[in-house]
């Protein structure tokens, strides 16, 4: 090249400067921005993403090969660190001695909540977000749950049904590779599975037990996991070590930093922008559409501004609404999008601490190898197969089987060689289950900006009311009795129930707060995800769901993201946006 | 294990951007020569027979995942004691041997069980806890001097044995009468010993550990894998 070299554009000139306008903006780099970034760039769009947290670098980041003994506490985790600085997010399991570095800090990040109404809001704010952490559990909804709102007059009707998804699900389980066993539930639909993972011996005793006593209307099957079980797009099969919260360096389990982001770089038409707190979306009210967002650069708190044609919210159910509540104007006084005023309500999570277990005599002489990165799961049967008169809607198990090992001694009388040798060996088989229930949705869980109360960078900070209702607690009785009941009658032994109720948030499966619907005096987005009032706006999160059935979300957010994709690309093409 | 380590192999081709991966490979791996990091890689999942069998791609896998996770992140070097005296450690050190001893494979004091007990009590244990352990350490002495005119760790092996006994019953008694949590600085000394213990290096290996067991066997005979699970 000759001459003087020229200047190149900044991505990060702040609002005076004159900006690129890319053809989409994609607000968080987690399990829906993630496809959101792979679909939009296959599309040929050239799309800025932007994280609020920092880069992820699997090679340089991921944790999960650390064995215990290379740990300063050993797995009993940083105490004070986390009493000091994560004080909400240590009440999830993944946020331990090595994960902790995967959610927030506390302290940055405070949000508050109504009296007397403790919710715990659980976040991962990097490149990746809370996809690197995710339990991985993949299942799909079915009409049992679309149509659930409409015919018992809850809430508003899903402006879909399954025939609308279920070529989505199939699309982002190819892609994502979901292992598991076809059963042929109406209330579970299948998927194109990998081969699924194997039952434990008592997983199976228990199985049997149940297929015995409950005939077709119970069974246990294996979990449906988002684990490769054999190589799949590239990417490598589970090699069984267990943190899978703590990253993955041969990507065997399913997150945007494993697959998603890789394929949309690998267009060359992402731009990705860690550690850009998006403040705010830009409304043009001649235009009538949105033109960009703000952003707080993290470190330098310095305000920037970037331009799209399109603009995604995949920041999380509470993150999206709290963006759209902080974007107020003239015409849009109480949150951008929000004109039917529903914006922020209706917030769901699902229920989880309740269920059973019990101790399974009889096969001390066997074991298992390696660590499953999944456990079993028991469908839905309450108003399915079999119906209740205390609540509406159901519930799912999760559960799993374990040899107990040397902690156990712990509690235990007794030192010295013998002791030592006992230790050594493993205890009795247990077998634990938890129901995962449905959460209905109610005006009165809803979210505020907090008048008085602001993040590091800032802009206002949540204030969360939501409690579980009395519909949830009568189901989750419900649920450890039938817990105990399949347990005894499998051939379990010591059987407990367990009654440990979670606040909401804590199962992290928050969604509902900007539902989609059929109406747009009733919802914030159409069956697209795509805002009533703002065409060329989008909530591809949690946010848009309009009940929450009581399956694990993230399948059908990812499916919801690449259908919305899928119109808004075609949409943008005929200029409707 | 003879295929030559291949950087390509570490990430499936074509399918990782550069941005996951820049500053990170290239040059890293072509620093370090193969047998080096053959032997990290092996170290790392245990010994060497246990490394090949099961892995699903074989050896350049390993060498990814050895190569990441020695990556500085834990320092190994001893530090001095910060909570514990050397009269206290000397007795903390006794104790935790009669508890796990040694015998076909190391016991508590070959596993450097002092040194996580001191790291818990100065960087982890509420104050009052490391008071009760801290007190509790100097009452064994006396219940020694009592007994055999020593400290514990100078007493008998029978009088030691004969101490930790008293010790343990007394932790039991408060737990028949329903304390899930003694509220006994024994308890801590046995709970701190055996996490010490089983989560050190030469525990977990005891039992069999590997960070990579790389595969999952449902339903086996425990006397064909020993107690070991990877777990």
């Amino acid at each position: 090249m000759s001459g003087p070299r020229r200047r190149r554009p900044s991505r990060t000139a702040p609002h005076v400067r004159r900006q690129e306008v890319y053809d989409a903006i994609v607000v968080g780099s987690g399990m829906t921005g993630g496809w959101a970034a792979k679909e939009l760039t296959e599309a040929g769009m050239r799309t800025l993403v932007l994280e609020a947290g920092p880069m992820v670098i699997p090679d340089r980041d991921y944790v999960e090969h650390v064995a215990p003994y290379r740990m300063p506490y050993r797995g009993w985790n940083d105490r004070k660190a986390l009493e000091a600085e994560q004080p909400v997010q240590r009440e999830c399991y993944a946020c331990d001695e090595m994960g902790r570095k995967f959610f927030v800090n506390d302290i940055e990040n405070p949000y508050s909540t109504g009296d007397g109404k403790p919710f715990k809001w659980i976040r991962g704010r990097q490149v990746g977000g809370k996809s690197i952490m995710w339990a991985r559990q993949s299942y799909r909804l079915s009409d049992v749950d679309f149509e659930a709102n409409a015919r018992e007059g809850v809430g508003v009707d899903w402006p879909i049904r399954y025939a609308d998804i279920e070529p989505w699900y199939d699309y982002v389980s190819s892609f994502a590779g979901i292992s598991g066993r076809r059963e042929g539930l109406a209330q579970l639909p299948d998927g194109p599975f990998l081969p699924p993972m194997d039952l434990t011996c008592i997983e199976e005793v228990f199985r049997q037990g149940i297929e015995r006593h409950y005939g077709d209307t119970r069974l246990l099957t294996i979990g449906r996991s988002a684990v490769l079980t054999r190589d799949h797009n590239g990417r490598r099969a589970c090699h069984y070590c267990g943190p899978c919260h703590r990253g993955c360096i041969t990507r065997s389990y399913f997150s945007s930093l494993n697959a998603t982001l890789p394929a949309a770089e690998a267009t060359g038409l992402m731009t990705l922008r860690p550690d850009s707190v998006v403040h705010s979306v830009i409304w043009d009210s001649s235009k009538g559409r949105v033109t960009g967002v703000r952003v707080i650069d993290a470190g330098t708190h310095e305000p920037l501004e970037f331009y799209g044609r399109i603009v995604f919210l995949g920041a999380s159910a509470l993150e999206s609404a709290r963006l759209l509540l902080h974007s107020t104007s003239p015409d849009f006084p109480d949150g951008l999008a929000n004109s039917s005023g529903v914006l922020g309500k209706y917030l769901m999570d699902h229920t989880m601490g309740v269920g059973a277990m019990a101790t399974f005599p009889g096969w001390e002489a066997y074991t298992f190898t390696g660590q499953r990165p999944n456990g079993i799961y028991i469908p839905r049967f309450r108003n399915v197969t079999e119906p209740s008169s205390d609540f509406l809607r159901g519930y799912g198990y999760q559960g799993w089987s374990a040899r107990p090992g040397w902690s156990r001694g712990v509690d235990e009388p007794g030192f010295g060689v013998a002791f030592k040798d006992r230790l050594s060996g493993q205890g009795p088989w247990s077998m634990e289950i938890e129901g995962f229930g449905e959460c209905l949705p109610r005006e009165t869980n809803f979210i505020e900006l907090d008048p008085d109360l602001t993040d590091a960078w800032g802009i206002p900070a949540l204030k969360i009311h939501c409690e579980w209702s009395d519909n949830e607690r009568h189901m989750m009785e419900d649920a450890a009795d039938q817990a105990a009941e399949m347990l005894e009658a499998a051939g379990g032994r010591d059987v407990r129930r367990k009654m440990a109720l979670v606040d909401p948030g804590l199962t992290i499966h928050e969604m509902g707060t900007a539902r989609m619907g059929r109406d747009s005096k009733t919802s914030v987005l159409n069956g697209f995800n795509q805002s009533w009032d703002v065409p060329n706006l989008f909530v591809i999160d949690g946010a848009a769901m309009p009940s929450s059935a009581c399956q694990n979300p993230s399948l059908t957010y990812m499916a919801l993201t690449a259908r919305a994709c899928a119109y808004a690309v075609e949409a943008s093409k005929r200029g409707e946006l | 294990m003879k295929r030559r380590l291949s950087i390509d192999r570490i990430w499936p081709a074509g399918r990782v951007a550069s941005i996951f991966t820049e500053r990170v490979v290239p040059t890293r791996l072509a620093k370090i020569g193969e047998a080096l990091r053959r032997r990290r890689a092996l170290e790392i999942l245990g010994s060497a027979a246990a490394a090949p069998v099961l892995l699903p791609a074989g050896v350049d896998e390993l060498m990814a995942l050895g190569h990441r996770v020695r990556r500085g992140l834990i320092p190994g070097e001893r530090r001095d004691l910060q909570a514990l005296s050397p009269e206290q450690a000397r007795t903390v050190t006794a104790l935790a041997e009669v508890i796990v001893p040694e015998t076909d494979t190391p016991g508590a004091t070959a596993a450097g069980v002092v040194d996580f007990v001191d790291v818990i009590l100065a960087e982890w244990a509420e104050d009052d806890e490391r008071t009760r352990f801290l007190a509790g350490i100097g009452d064994v002495d006396e219940r020694a001097r009592t007994l055999e005119g020593a400290t514990f760790e100078e007493c008998s092996p029978e009088g030691q044995i004969s101490l930790v006994a008293g010790l343990d019953e007394e932790v039991d008694a408060l737990r028949r009468e329903g304390a899930d949590a003694p509220e006994h600085f024994f308890h801590d000394v046995k709970r701190y010993t055996l996490a010490g213990f089983f989560t050190s290096e030469v525990g977990m290996r005891s039992l069999g550990y590997r960070v990579v067991p790389g595969g999952f066997e449902a339903c086996v005979l425990l006397d064909e894998y020993g107690a070991g699970t990877g777990r």
